[in-house]
């Protein structure tokens, strides 16, 4: 009996209907899969520090690229009928003593001092990921050599030797950023030493050893990158230090050429001007602060994301 | 124990080695001559005689082995720029302004870091821990001659509350030793607040409390005595920290210390005073750095030296 009623059930296309797109995975429980990058970046964007140091360097960056190409002023046009203006609606942050335009000055500043702070974590990195991989790695008696030479040099305060390394060589914006690199590589050597030591006792070491990758390559292509959260925090705090040093070279009369205005030459110019025109001696500092601020922001907010212990 | 130290010693003494063969051969290959601002007015015979009296005449070789031989006995010689005067009492007299501002700076990084890093690990309030984070960040981030300039453009010359040169009264020592004294004091408070908040969250904290001590006893006579090492530890890089940063201080405040007679002696090209000075704040941050290793390891058995 029951099965003649089930043949007389006729299946119409019109008894169903569509489930609707979004209940199809109501069921599956897990969160969108996301890559260890995009992980980090959802983190970052809730630090609100750190975004704004972001912004405020995005700012910058933008500034000093295109405010020196559009502005109607040269960032070394002498004009001595406009000295020493307060700012105004031709002159933003006003003129210097010379009559040059001190938004544009500080702008081409920022062209000097941002390249020496990048280039010289770009070197560090590449100095600090042979060394401290080499040192690492390999491990023994190569390591204790190689990490008692950096506690040579690392016992001494760099600016001694940066000094000396600065006079040797001149004032070149090539010297500069040789003499910074000189000692602030050590801490890239460090770090990446720390991680590759705990990193190459893992599994994914062993395992890539044993399907007889090369040394080289595990290094260079597991152990250095899964290392890359600490090492790109270290290099985040290397581009303020960078900066922090020329800027302290200027201040002691042997930073870069005197034509050339980075941003600590152009705090170092208006040293004397603090009783006569306070106004001059604020932007250079308060540009430098904030930019170091901003960096350092930055970098702690990659720290987090990255979930680094710190200190 | 004493094994460690004396290895200490023997690794510092190297250290100091290297560092007075980098600066000799150093300051030997930059440009420029001593000599030369009184060139024009120098005959040959006058000036060859000068040349033979700092024994600059001599092959390089010769000159370091007299160099190291007399430095090993604390002499660098005579300065070239001023004349008549040894370098070791030039950073004698020099020092002592240095000296006093850096001892003041000190104290107040100390006390006030680490009042503000108990505070800020022991409060419940919100805004006053945000406050703390927020000097402590910005005295780490901000270099100090920059504060510098910034304090006196406000306090000097806007307000004109503070004096801001020399050190004649106490009051002037007020800018020149918070500029010194910031990066330190950041230090500090991080530093205490982060291992106070560690310590407290620790077993005997609870075994303390539970056995009926008061919370300040707990706090004071355990927890913050367990806390203050990590300030001792890195006193020795803090130092190094004041000294790098009163170069540029004195120069900006004016006062005749031993930083402004550094950046002044590389623009002379003074080499036995670039020389003895260099030596001179190499020594103090190395025994720096080694009398508070000792100390820590002394104040707290858990730090096994010497593995």
């Amino acid at each position: 009996m029951s099965e003649e009623l089930v043949k007389d059930i006729v299946l119409d296309d019109d008894m169903f209907e569509l489930l609707p797109e979004e209940e199809k995975n109501s069921e599956f429980i897990a969160m969108e899969s996301k890559t260890f990058l995009q992980d980090a970046w959802r983190k970052f964007k809730a630090n609100k520090a750190a975004m704004i140091g972001l912004s405020f360097m995005v700012i910058m960056l933008i500034g000093s690229i295109l405010i020196p190409m559009f502005s109607p002023y040269e960032y070394d046009a002498q004009d001595l009928s406009i000295k020493n203006l307060n700012p105004c609606w031709e002159h933003p942050l006003g003129t210097d003593k010379l009559g040059r335009d001190i938004l544009v000055r500080i702008m081409y500043g920022g062209r000097v001092s941002l390249s020496i702070g990048v280039a010289t974590a770009a070197i560090n990195l590449f100095i600090g990921i042979i060394y401290g991989g080499i040192s690492g790695y390999v491990g023994g008696r190569t390591d204790m050599i190689m990490m008692r030479i950096i506690d040579i040099i690392y016992s001494v305060p760099s600016l001694l030797y940066v000094v000396i390394i600065l006079m040797i060589f001149g004032n070149s914006l090539g010297s500069m950023m040789f003499a910074i690199c000189l000692t602030s590589w050590i801490g890239m050597a460090r770090q990446v030493r720390a991680q590759v030591l705990s990193l190459k006792e893992m599994e994914f070491a062993l395992a890539a050893k044993v399907i007889g990758a090369s040394d080289m390559r595990i290094l260079m292509r597991h152990l250095v990158t899964n290392a890359i959260g600490p090492i790109i925090v270290t290099l985040t705090m290397m581009i303020p230090s960078a900066i922090f040093t020329e800027a302290y070279l200027s201040m002691l009369g042997i930073g870069l050429d005197p034509t050339i205005p980075s941003w600590g030459k152009l705090a170092n110019d208006v040293r004397s001007l603090a009783f006569t025109y306070p106004i001059q001696v604020v932007w250079p500092t308060l540009v430098i602060c904030l930019t170091v601020l901003s960096l350092n922001f930055i970098g702690d907010g990659l720290a987090d994301a990255f979930d680094i212990n710190k200190r | 124990m004493i094994k460690y130290i004396v290895k200490r010693i023997l690794v510092g003494i190297l250290t100091l080695f290297i560092l007075a063969t980098i600066t000799f051969f150093g300051v030997h290959y930059m440009p420029g001559n001593p000599f030369e601002q009184d060139n024009k007015r120098m005959t040959q015979a006058q000036y060859d005689s000068l040349n033979a009296k700092f024994g600059l005449d001599q092959p390089l070789g010769t000159q370091y082995v007299m160099f190291l031989k007399s430095a090993v006995k604390g002499d660098f010689g005579e300065s070239i720029f001023k004349k008549g005067r040894q370098v070791s009492e030039i950073i004698k007299t020099e020092f002592v302004p240095t000296a006093k501002l850096g001892a003041v700076a000190f104290v107040v990084a100390i006390v006030v870091g680490m009042t503000l890093g108990i505070v800020g690990a022991l409060t419940k309030r919100k805004w006053l821990n945000s406050i703390i984070t927020f000097i402590a960040s910005i005295g780490v981030s901000i270099p100090s001659f920059l504060f510098a300039m910034i304090m006196m453009v406000l306090f000097g010359v806007t307000w004109k509350i503070l004096p801001v040169s020399g050190l004649d009264k106490p009051i002037n020592y007020v800018l020149p030793a918070s500029a010194l004294a910031l990066n330190n004091l950041s230090m500090v408070t991080r530093l205490t607040r982060q291992s106070l908040r560690d310590e407290l969250h620790k077993d005997y904290i609870t075994l303390g409390k539970s056995k009926g001590l008061s919370d300040r006893r707990v706090t004071v006579k355990h927890a913050l005595k367990n806390a203050l090492l990590p300030v001792i530890t890195h006193a020795g890089p803090m130092f190094a920290n004041a000294i790098t940063g009163s170069l540029v201080i004195e120069s900006l405040f004016t006062i005749h210390g031993i930083g402004k007679e550094f950046s002044s002696s590389i623009t002379n090209r003074d080499y036995p005073l670039v020389m003895g000075l260099t030596i001179f704040f190499g020594v103090l941050v190395i025994v720096m750095n080694l009398v508070s290793d000792i100390t820590s390891a002394l104040v707290d058995p858990r730090i096994k030296l010497g593995k």
